[in-house]
């Protein structure tokens, strides 16, 4: 489990180090402006990364202690340029993952989605931050389903193969919070979630 | 501004349908969740010298579980077993089977207006011969873990022990002339049991209950109670408790004027109307499970419940349970819907 967050912070740390060594070069070459749009389709295995559960014994569980199993998630996302490096949009996506006894747990994610892309070109690196809200399903029970805040941090290389088209790889973190107080039945459920999609992304840019 | 109220009209909706308020956290559940077994809901009947579980399977019919290896066995196999039975189905189902403690018997489906054949399970008789059964009865209902079956007698409905139904000497321990459409024999021993059911008449489109409890003779409980009923159970100090389909609980020592609970046990989430609910037996107390897989215990005196979910092992409320055995070495189990048998400790 630490390696994979080694991993995700060192995705997140990458661009930033690159972006430190050769600042003037990018920036310099700005490939967007206001106005700018990207469409994104992203499609790839979610890996469920971690439970923070402050009320229990097992405070921590990692991947192989969650009983849930890898599974996907897909997204669609449009986004439009507040300056040449920024830029600002919204992201609805579907994410999905069974328990050990094959039970479906859903989570449709709609979020405001905010990247940084320090470097553009024919190579770029974009972060991102997200915050929105996530409906989420668990079909072991009948109507068991809640809606919870959501935040996300990602990490990308992408590689435009023509002018307007590009593929990206990412990965990152999506945090689902379910918070119950103290007038609900089983208050001491409070848990955080945390899931790691790794995606292939296709996008489309115009300038 | 409209738009931000609309947003905010729009959050506050999502959020009120939403809510999970009554269930317990969706990730914790997901964090105790159970692997499957791919044998299907499990009937528990007995247990064997050697320390196997013999249940019903709805996969396989009957099979035996090695505990200390998690092996199951099967025990009958209908095309080479049972090729002795000719015209009628070779079908076992999980309320045709029986247990006196040692022995284990099983009833095969019959067909409309048929005897069903009665087996004893023996694994030196396989493959079964005509010798080998008992075609003398119309069975109703089998109880897995008590020696009792429920015959219908031609218009005259029985309980019987299979033990010595099977030996051709048997005893009526309870008998009605009520005509049953739908009847569950409920046991909880070989000698302490109950024939919940209706008739019902297409004409009037009316049902008419009875409900007739065996402890020792035979007893009429209130026949104003218009359901089934699912559960029951008896302390040492003669106090019963039943449970109807429809959740309401029936509790008291005197069996012709139960007294009502005050509060309606929320059931679990599949039909009541075709199946029993597992009591949870150890000794005095009394547990179901109940609606989102919760468990609850019933006090005995005054028909009240309470959750006591999280006094049990996490494993067992996030099963679906089925039914319940406590060997004569005093372990007990569970069999589930999905997840196979599971041994548990009471809290």
């Amino acid at each position: 489990m630490k390696k994979i967050l080694l991993f995700v912070l060192f995705a997140i740390c990458l661009p930033g180090l690159l972006l430190a060594q050769d600042t003037e070069s990018t920036s310099s070459s700005s490939q967007y402006g206001m106005g700018s749009q990207m469409f994104t389709f992203r499609a790839g295995p979610v890996v469920p990364a971690f439970f923070f559960r402050p009320d229990q014994s097992d405070t921590f569980l990692s991947f192989d202690e969650m009983r849930m199993k890898v599974g996907g998630y897909g997204s669609i996302r449009y986004q439009g340029f507040l300056n040449n490096t920024l830029a600002l949009g919204g992201e609805l996506g579907y994410l999905f993952s069974y328990d050990i006894g094959g039970d479906l747990f859903t989570s449709v994610p709609f979020q405001a989605k905010l990247t940084w892309i320090p470097l553009q070109g024919t190579f770029e690196l974009p972060l991102s931050i997200g915050l929105g809200f996530a409906y989420n399903s668990y079909n072991s029970l009948v109507d068991t389903s809640f809606l919870s805040l959501l935040s996300t941090f990602e990490a990308g290389i992408s590689w435009y193969f023509r002018e307007d088209w590009g593929i990206t790889i990412g990965t990152g973190l999506q945090v689902i919070p379910e918070i119950y107080g103290n007038a609900h039945t089983y208050p001491n459920d409070t848990t955080i979630a945390g899931f790691m999609p790794i995606t292939l992304s296709v996008t489309y840019r115009s300038n | 501004m409209k738009r931000i109220s609309l947003s905010v009209i729009l959050t506050i909706s999502l959020l009120v349908v939403g809510c999970n308020t009554e269930n317990s956290g969706v990730f914790i559940r997901i964090s105790e969740s159970v692997e499957k077994v791919d044998v299907g809901a499990v009937t528990l009947a007995t247990e064997d010298a050697g320390g196997t579980l013999l249940a019903h399977t709805y996969n396989e019919g009957l099979q035996s579980y090695d505990p200390a290896t998690r092996q199951w066995t099967r025990l009958i196999h209908p095309s080479t077993d049972l090729a002795v039975i000719v015209d009628a189905p070779k079908t076992i189902n999980k309320d045709h089977i029986s247990s006196n403690g040692n022995d284990l018997y099983f009833a095969t489906t019959a067909n409309e207006g048929e005897q069903n054949l009665l087996f004893k399970y023996d694994a030196s008789s396989l493959p079964y011969t005509a010798s080998d059964y008992d075609d003398s009865y119309r069975i109703i209902r089998m109880a897995p873990s008590a020696d009792l079956m429920l015959i219908d007698d031609g218009g005259t409905f029985k309980v019987v022990n299979t033990s010595e139904a099977f030996n051709a000497s048997d005893t009526d321990m309870l008998a009605s002339a009520f005509a049953y459409d739908e009847a569950q024999l409920l046991a909880i021993s070989s000698s302490i049991f109950l024939v919940s059911g209706f008739s019902y008449d297409a004409g009037t489109e009316t049902y008419t209950y009875q409900h007739k409890l065996y402890d020792g003779g035979s007893l009429s409980i209130n026949t104003t109670v218009e359901s089934l009923f699912v559960a029951m159970h008896e302390d040492t100090a003669g106090n019963f408790v039943f449970i109807t389909n429809d959740g309401d609980i029936y509790y008291g020592s005197d069996i012709a004027s139960l007294t009502k609970g005050a509060e309606t046990l929320p059931l679990p989430d599949t039909n009541m109307s075709f199946r029993t609910l597992a009591v949870l037996r150890n000794g005095d107390d009394m547990y179901v499970q109940g609606a989102a897989k919760n468990i609850y215990k019933i006090t005995t005196t005054d028909g009240s419940f309470t959750d006591v979910s999280d006094d049990f092992p996490s494993d067992l409320v996030n099963v679906e349970i089925y039914s319940f055995l406590t060997t004569v070495g005093g372990k007990h189990y569970v069999g589930t819907k999905d997840n196979g048998i599971i041994e548990f400790d009471f809290p």
